[in-house]
């Protein structure tokens, strides 16, 4: 697993800086079982997208679907194959509709801006199928991975970085007291 | 006891009968039972991986952290254990929430 981003107020003290008051930016909000999304424009029209390209490959509409999908269809069975087969005959398709409905529940909640805490949990889960595929698709192997200078996938790298913070704010949001 | 018209008691049955012997292997397989194991893996946070297991579960943090923990550093750790279909259950629903889970037999 990666390592979580270190948080402001972990070391790095430096007694000579002054410091800069910066307004807190909140993104997620939750009020008893009401979760506020206030996510910035340009965010939300980048998650659609995102969500969209999952749900394509999802459905089997992109290229190379099979090998991007392989982290979110994995075996059940490692060692027993008949097994494994079976399992996933019976499953797969359950588990295919769980994460379009999930990938429906993220986009809607972009769109209305608040969600309940059930709905709130599948949009995280959406939001964690976003970064699996991406992070698939990018061949991300390493706990400490980092791109390849020379890797033009500029977008992607900064999608899969991006929504691997969202999360974490997200979650750290779950963490405080509800207002 | 009053004879009930509806019921019939068969016949003794004198004709030899050949008697399936239970295989002592599978009866022991059968009550072994199912661990569900989480894998580490490079992309789920440690954070996600924690409130998932919380979640599903309903570990409390503490537990949630420490299987987390396992999972991070010795590479796999397991979640839960059960029946075979318990073992299914979990499975799917942390496949459904993008984690890396097998099971096996104890």
């Amino acid at each position: 697993m990666p390592h979580q981003p270190r948080s402001p107020d972990e070391g790095d003290e430096r007694p000579d800086d002054e410091g800069v008051e910066l307004v807190p930016l909140r993104l997620f909000t939750v009020e008893g079982e009401r979760v506020t999304v206030s996510l910035p424009a340009v965010a939300r029209e980048n998650l659609h997208l995102l969500a969209d390209a999952v749900r394509s490959a999802l459905l089997g509409e992109g290229a190379d679907e099979e090998r991007d999908l392989q982290r979110l269809f994995p075996p059940a069975y490692e060692d027993d194959e008949r097994r494994d087969e079976e399992y996933q005959r019976l499953m797969r398709d359950e588990l295919l509709a769980a994460r379009l409905g999930a990938l429906d529940v993220f986009e809607a909640g972009l769109d209305r801006g608040e969600l309940d805490r059930a709905g709130f949990d599948r949009w995280l889960q959406a939001l964690n199928t976003i970064r699996v595929w991406l992070g698939t698709r990018l061949g991300v192997d390493d706990d400490d991975w980092e791109p390849h200078p020379d890797d033009d996938r500029i977008a992607e790298i900064g999608a899969y970085t991006t929504v691997g913070v969202l999360l974490e704010v997200a979650l750290a949001t779950l963490d405080e007291p509800s207002s | 006891m009053r004879d009930n018209p509806r019921v019939r008691l068969a016949a003794p049955m004198t004709a030899p009968v050949e008697v399936e012997e239970p295989d002592v292997d599978e009866i022991v397989d059968v009550e072994r039972p199912w661990v569900v194991i989480v894998w580490n893996d490079p992309i789920n946070l440690m954070s996600y991986v924690t409130f998932v297991l919380q979640k599903l579960f309903g570990y409390s943090r503490e537990k949630a952290e420490q299987l987390m923990w396992d999972v991070h550093t010795k590479g796999k750790a397991v979640v839960s254990t059960g029946t075979r279909e318990k073992a299914e259950m979990d499975v799917f629903r942390l496949h459904e929430h993008g984690l890396w889970a097998t099971m096996q037999q104890d």
